[in-house]
């Protein structure tokens, strides 16, 4: 088993007709101009790949942390039916960050692989306030 | 299964029905089968027999589409409307799954093609809403 991806974005759809997955507005970092907040839409995201054919269903474990905070931690039932892939998505409506700093997805399937991904909540007030600080070493 | 031939007005279930005309023109263009099975996915078609039947019932008008004979080459359309229809059933629904396998596409050119593809793409998705219960100020 290995995971093909994983990421977070703001939504996701899958296509009634086609069953095609469509992801939207993928969050490579959250800029907050105010601390704390609660991230309004966030969906998670993951494919897994199976090596065999068989149908398969098995528990995985998500964990999320926003830096040293532990958020939660969800069951997630996955099945491979009849076919090498299974696709996660999980929509969450509302994530509190309090801090500035890493926000971590953790998918862990037993035995298994375990999908990843991580953005950064950053703090538009203190970057701003970096970059308009004098520099402390003088110009000749 | 309606099949009257003189039927003019209002929707019917069947192969009459559904071979409409712009159906019957994906059928007849479609160079390769993805193409015709993404004409035929947003076809108002397939879009009226998923709204109308249930996969069991697709699939046995389709199982008894695929027993008669192929006399004009328009007969061709009802058959790879229902088999298009089918590419919408939950990939978890086994008992279709099977039964899709299994049925005898011989009078469709791009038949087991398209069967191919839908089947490669019935990938099982575990969607769950979640809501965090939100934290106390560190």
């Amino acid at each position: 088993m290995r995971v093909q991806f994983a990421l977070c974005a703001q939504t996701a759809s899958v296509d009634r007709a086609s069953n095609r997955l469509s992801i939207f507005n993928v969050i490579d970092h959250f800029p907050a101009t105010v601390l704390p907040i609660v991230i309004p839409a966030i969906t998670f995201v993951a494919v897994i790949e199976s090596e065999t054919d068989d149908n398969i269903n098995v528990k995985g474990t998500l964990e999320i942390t926003a830096g040293n905070n532990f958020l939660g931690k969800i069951e997630v039932p996955i099945s491979f039916v009849n076919g090498r892939l299974a696709r996660v998505v999980l929509n969450f409506q509302g994530m509190p960050v309090h801090q500035a700093g890493p926000v971590t997805f953790r998918l862990s399937i037993p035995n298994g692989p375990t999908a990843e991904t991580t953005f950064q909540v950053t703090n538009l007030t203190q970057a701003e306030a970096i970059q308009a600080a004098p520099a402390t070493h003088p110009i000749a | 299964m309606d099949t009257d031939e003189t039927t003019t007005s209002g929707p019917e279930i069947g192969p009459r029905a559904i071979a409409t005309p712009s159906a019957k023109e994906a059928v007849l263009v479609a160079n390769t089968p993805s193409f015709l099975l993404d004409r035929l996915r947003k076809d108002i078609a397939v879009q009226y027999v998923l709204d109308s039947m249930t996969p069991p019932e697709i699939m046995r008008a389709l199982h008894e589409a695929l027993l008669r004979p192929i006399t004009d080459v328009t007969e061709l359309v009802p058959r790879y409307v229902y088999l298009v229809a089918l590419s919408a059933t939950d990939p978890y629904d086994q008992v279709i799954w099977n039964q899709i396998g299994s049925l005898d596409l011989s009078q469709l050119e791009w038949g087991e093609a398209i069967r191919r593809i839908i089947r490669a793409e019935a990938i099982p998705t575990t969607t769950m809403e979640v809501t965090l219960p939100s934290l106390p100020r560190p």
